[in-house]
């Protein structure tokens, strides 16, 4: 595996949570103050390739890790934000979730323009999505044991071919 | 009309009944408002939003009524962020897109609108002009410091948390057993129960 600076994320000082699939950290580069990234303990780049068990589970982290901030940080709002692929605003070669503790007037603002569709583009992304989310159930749970050995080279075979993939690696 | 007074003296059932008679969301998840769903199961459905970032932008979101995140039990977000995955997969599939945003706001302040909680699944294109890009605004290692502690602190009250880490259990799989063994669920509720106030307050202000 390459080097990834968010693999060695257990040894950070400015950990706030841990457990045997993932771990939670300060961002070095927060949008606002206590913003926390939740990361998978083992490497995947994109939400793709993380499997069902261990997304579920890292969103539940999550959420715990945004609850906790209405409490401790006094927090009005949370936003919780995956930049899945570089198109999307993804910087880091590691799959993480950001998890934004936020205040009215904290002059963060998170909106898009809406786009005008037409009825057609609207009935095509309809019936595409359809199509393609069929086989969307029939989770992933995690195997009794032994799984990683052989479920790592099966998760890393697929990675030669992505673009998705390999346009990261190509961050410095 | 209803009066806030009436709200204020409904049981939980009427409120919830309540919630649900006046979220327009809820009333798509019921099927009784058309829209154009892409994806449903028994807990979850995926509709198009109308006012979409761009095409295919949808709307994940539990059938049942939650206003915000924290609401969500655990089992329930588990379930739709792995239906997430499954969406997110499926537009870049079927879509000519090169990634997804999944986008989560829970409060006004957080530039939530809707009163029920949802994911937003995004696909995105290079250089679209959806922005959404996450400002970095320096990193102060002082003010850090204070703030992880009081994370750390928040997260342990959770009883398997010690010292902000999760105690080391044998194996991973005993793990997610206990995790649903009914015996550990008071432990969250009382913990929801406590911060009911803040909830509440944070979403009744969507409710307006």
């Amino acid at each position: 595996m390459p080097e990834c600076d968010f693999c060695r994320f257990v040894d950070s000082e400015f950990k706030v949570f841990e457990d045997a699939k993932v771990v939670a950290v300060l961002s070095q580069s927060p949008a606002n103050p206590g913003h926390v990234i939740v990361v998978p303990k083992e490497h995947f780049t994109i939400l793709e390739q993380v499997p069902d068990f261990v997304a579920g589970h890292l969103f539940a982290v999550a959420n715990r890790i945004s609850t906790a901030m209405f409490e401790a940080l006094r927090s009005t709002g949370t936003n919780v934000i995956v930049e899945n692929g570089v198109s999307a605003g993804q910087r880091i070669p590691h799959f993480s979730i950001n998890i934004i503790p936020r205040m009215e007037n904290d002059g963060l603002g998170f909106a898009w323009p809406p786009v005008k569709l037409s009825e057609d583009d609207f009935s095509n992304a309809e019936f595409q999505l359809k199509e393609a989310s069929k086989d969307v159930g029939g989770f992933e749970k995690e195997k009794p044991s032994a799984i990683n050995a052989d479920k790592k080279e099966e998760l890393l075979a697929p990675d030669e071919d992505d673009y998705l993939v390999r346009q990261l690696r190509r961050i410095p | 009309m209803v009066t806030e007074e009436e709200v204020s003296q409904m049981s939980p059932e009427e409120l919830a009944a309540f919630q649900r008679q006046n979220c327009v969301f809820c009333q798509i998840a019921a099927g009784r408002v058309p829209a154009k769903a892409v994806y449903s199961d028994d807990d979850c459905i995926a509709v198009l939003d109308i006012n979409p970032a761009s095409k295919g932008h949808m709307l994940l979101m539990p059938k049942e009524h939650y206003s915000v995140m924290p609401q969500v039990p655990a089992h329930v977000i588990e379930h739709l962020f792995m239906v997430c995955k499954g969406l997110s997969q499926a537009a870049l599939k079927s879509l000519q897109c090169r990634g997804t945003t999944i986008f989560v706001a829970n409060g006004v302040a957080a530039g939530q609108r809707a009163p029920h909680f949802m994911v937003h699944v995004i696909p995105r294109s290079d250089n679209d002009s959806i922005g959404l890009v996450i400002p970095s605004r320096g990193f102060q290692k002082k003010q850090s410091e204070a703030v992880a502690a009081l994370l750390r602190k928040a997260l342990m009250k959770d009883k398997d948390v010690k010292e902000g880490i999760l105690v080391e259990k044998p194996a991973g799989v005993k793990e997610e057993k206990a995790a649903k063994k009914p015996g550990k669920k008071p432990a969250v509720d009382k913990k929801q129960e406590k911060k009911q106030f803040d909830l509440d307050e944070i979403a009744e202000v969507l409710n307006k």
